[in-house]
């Protein structure tokens, strides 16, 4: 362990930062969570640097191990069948999940103070991973020596959630894969596409070869010409003052080839050293321009105050006929309790844009699961066999069922029941996060990903509180732009 | 210590007292012996308690704000002296912070005390039934705050919310959602709080509207006061300590609690709805900004505090201060 870490965990220590901050500044924040403050817990484990040693063969593991994720739908469909675990090895694991940004913090805190409170741990690559990386037990030599599959694991999960380094360290095990596609409604274009198609002089239902400048015609089309009882608005956007935001409008600034950071693309989430403020270039500002105009006076007027729930649950309430979305929402889509919509869903790749240099149709949203590096042998051993047994093929395929997770193994995908639902209508598929095209959208020609940046949380924060102005009208594209780059640049 | 009944005659009447022995002028109790008071003594267990919670966490924090620490890449810890300070005067994102705070906070505290007297007043009139009625206004304030913001979310959601198809009906948002619109998310938020905290107000208040003599109602009335004479120069007088730590209370509540604000809006939109408590927890607890987030988290403290003292000097102007 270097002098700096344990400087770091007796800093922590002794001051009692975080809670420091809630109990004196009185922001306790009944939403937020505050600080964890939980202390104790941990008891040793080396972390930090690229290596690691496996626990020797003499160390025992725990009976018990604590496991936090964002209180996602594979998380939740894992926590049902946790006891099938249990049963095989006698770990008992304890779940705690919570909404994102508080799972943010209470990980955060743990791993930054050191106490090893969680043993196996989600991991967002941009909210935690690229940050803390330092604090996630390597897991090569865990890999090698369990002969576990990793190749099995399709590529761009490797690149976007396991490795943090560029000497390809692996930190977490690919385990869950949220993408925006385009979700449309089916009914609509069946009943108008043809008059749409002709109106507007190119093929209007939603597909991989539809451009951004054409889906807001097409949506606007849809606004004047498609019966309010049938569908109310063309679009509809994640467009609140929150990360949703940001998501959305990376995408289509990538899609017409600009950029948040000089010399990033949107495509490899590992930085150059030497990066700098991106926003103000031609083709960003035209992005923020286009999306100014697509929410401010095409979309359904609820957008600014949606995020990517709120999208989904207009989208299933029947209120929008086309919507970028995370494509695990589908299982909500497809629930005839919660849905309108449930027979009339279909999904396409995003729109491409203008860019002459690249092309980006999805936004990645995967994650990982790994292990604290600051928690003891005992522990670190018992979470290698949740992580292992977490995201092997026949588990992967247990949380498909449960419209949970989205596998990013090959192997499940070449299964002949999930290639079968794959091709499936959202109501008749069996397994309905597999019906959007994930596979299609994750290749490298299609996807477009944030960078691995310490920081990218709050840089993240410039580009929804600026993006929120300017949706809303109280700031000029351009302006809003220099802003992102001003704020970057601030951070950075 | 042997005691002994000893009788004694003071102007020819006997009185029985027990007194100990003469105290010994030449040795040292245990209590005198230490350094500190006896007082002291009886205060220390509550001022090493007050230490321990709130006075060590006040002074590493204004330690912190004169640091820097980070924590990624590399963890280091740059002492920086006043330039967290510098940076917040020159950040217009904690000038919006605190106008947005202002608002909310004034806006809430208007709606919030008139709202308390007046229900008040109107329930200590109430002869029967009083107690259900005091029930059912106190309920709001039992609901967790997250639920509130879930709530009224729902409520006010722009496609199925209650509230705004009822809205809607009279002509008013149609096409222009109410948490998506800067002047009537914060609004919608200053509702929010006065619907779940009115109701400590009317408490504190009730309470002290028991306390009057109903005598100097019945002299008013000789003297020929209305109702609202004796509301003005009767009630309100005598409501004023109520009212100060009504103000006291919920002055500080408004500016450290943010839950409804991180629930329904996030501080959106265009950050018009980003009150400083929520700017403090972002920059502290979501972005381990810890130096910068302390520097603004004691400014704060600070301006809480004087507000509280401002609000008990204004209103009580000054009474007690002799007694």
């Amino acid at each position: 362990m270097s002098d700096k870490r344990l400087q770091r965990r007796k800093f922590i220590q002794s001051t009692g930062a975080a809670a420091g901050i809630a109990a004196i500044a009185g922001c306790t924040g009944d939403g937020g969570d505050g600080g964890s403050g939980d202390g104790g817990g941990g008891d040793g484990g080396d972390g930090g640097g690229s290596t690691s040693t496996p626990p020797g063969e003499d160390v025992e593991p725990a009976d018990k191990i604590q496991f936090i994720s964002e209180s996602t739908p594979p998380s939740k469909a894992l926590k049902s069948i946790i006891s099938r675990f249990t049963d095989e090895t006698g770990i008992e694991v304890e779940f705690t999940l919570t909404p994102l940004l508080n799972y943010t913090e209470k990980l955060a805190n743990d791993l930054t103070s050191q106490a090893g409170n969680f043993d196996a741990v989600y991991v967002d690559p941009y909210n935690i991973g690229a940050p803390y990386y330092p604090d996630l037990e390597p897991l090569d030599a865990y890999i090698e020596d369990n002969n576990y599959d990793m190749d099995d694991h399709i590529q761009i999960h490797i690149d976007a959630c396991s490795v943090y380094e560029e000497d390809g360290t692996v930190r977490g095990l690919p385990y869950d894969c949220p993408t925006i596609t385009l979700a449309y409604r089916q009914d609509v274009f069946d009943e108008y596409g043809e008059q749409a198609t002709s109106d507007l002089g190119f093929e209007a239902e939603p597909n991989p070869d539809m451009t951004w400048s054409q889906y807001m015609e097409v949506a606007r089309w849809i606004n004047e010409n498609v019966p309010d009882d049938m569908v109310e608005y063309g679009t509809g956007h994640m467009a609140k003052q929150h990360q949703s935001l940001a998501n959305e409008f990376e995408m289509i600034q990538w899609a017409f080839g600009g950029t948040q950071l000089t010399g990033f693309d949107g495509k490899d989430p590992i930085l150059p050293d030497d990066i700098s403020a991106g926003f103000t270039d031609d083709a960003s500002i035209e992005a923020a321009e286009f999306y100014t105009e697509l929410v401010g006076e095409v979309a359904h007027p609820g957008s600014t105050t949606w995020n990517w729930t709120g999208v989904a649950q207009a989208f299933a309430n029947g209120k929008i006929a086309m919507a970028p979305e995370w494509h695990e929402f589908n299982g909500l889509f497809a629930d005839t309790e919660s849905s309108v919509v449930a027979d009339k869903v279909s999904w396409t790749l995003a729109p491409s844009g203008p860019a002459e240099n690249r092309n980006v149709q999805a936004h990645y949203g995967g994650s990982s699961i790994g292990i604290n590096a600051h928690t003891s042998d005992a522990k670190k051993k018992a979470a290698w066999k949740f992580i292992e047994w977490t995201t092997s093929p026949d588990i992967q395929f247990e949380l498909l069922k449960a419209a949970g997770g989205t596998p990013t193994r090959q192997s499940v995908y070449d299964r002949s029941e999930v290639k079968e639902a794959s091709q499936a209508q959202t109501a008749e598929s069996k397994y309905p996060n597999v019906v959007p095209p994930v596979l299609e959208a994750w290749k490298q020609e299609n996807i477009g990903q944030r960078p691995h940046h310490p920081d990218w949380l709050q840089l993240e924060q410039v580009i929804y509180t600026e993006g929120s102005k300017m949706v809303n009208g109280d700031q000029s594209p351009e302006a809003t732009m220099q802003a992102c780059a001003d704020g970057f640049s601030s951070i950075l | 210590m042997v005691e002994h009944q000893r009788t004694t005659e003071v102007s020819g009447v006997s009185t029985d007292a027990y007194v100990g022995e003469e105290p010994d002028d030449t040795g040292e109790s245990i209590l005198e012996s230490l350094p500190i008071s006896f007082e002291m003594v009886l205060l220390a267990p509550s001022i090493i308690t007050l230490a321990i919670l709130s006075i060590i966490p006040l002074v590493v924090i204004i330690w912190l704000s004169f640091m820097e620490i980070n924590f990624t890449p590399v963890n280091e810890q740059i002492f920086v002296g006043p330039q967290n300070y510098a940076d917040m005067v020159n950040n217009g994102n904690v000038w919006d912070a605190w106008k947005a705070t202002v608002v909310y906070v004034g806006g809430s505290l208007s709606l919030q005390l008139g709202l308390g007297i007046l229900i008040s007043v109107m329930l200590h009139r109430v002869i029967v039934g009083e107690n259900v009625f005091t029930s059912i206004v106190i309920m709001p304030m039992m609901i967790a705050p997250v639920v509130v913001g879930l709530l009224w979310q729902f409520l006010l959601d722009p496609t199925f919310g209650l509230y705004t198809y009822m809205m809607n009906q009279i002509g008013l948002f149609i096409n222009q959602p109410i948490l998506g619109d800067p002047n009537s998310a914060m609004a919608a938020l200053i509702l929010m709080d006065t619907w779940q905290w009115t109701p400590l107000i009317v408490l504190i208040v009730l309470a002290q509207l028991k306390s009057i003599p109903e005598h100097l109602y019945e002299a008013a009335r000789v003297d020929g006061a209305t109702g609202f004479t004796q509301f003005r120069y009767v009630t309100l007088p005598l409501l004023k300590p109520a009212i100060a730590i009504a103000l006291l209370l919920r002055s500080m509540d408004l500016m450290r609690y943010f839950a409804k604000v991180f629930i329904t809006t996030g501080g959106g939109p265009s950050n018009t709805t980003k009150i400083i408590g929520l700017y403090v927890y972002e920059q502290g607890l979501r972005f381990f900004n810890l130096g910068y987030g302390s520097a603004v988290g004691l400014v704060m403290l600070v301006v809480t505090i004087l507000m509280g003292l401002a609000f008990v000097e204004m209103i009580m102007g000054g009474a007690g201060d002799n007694e």
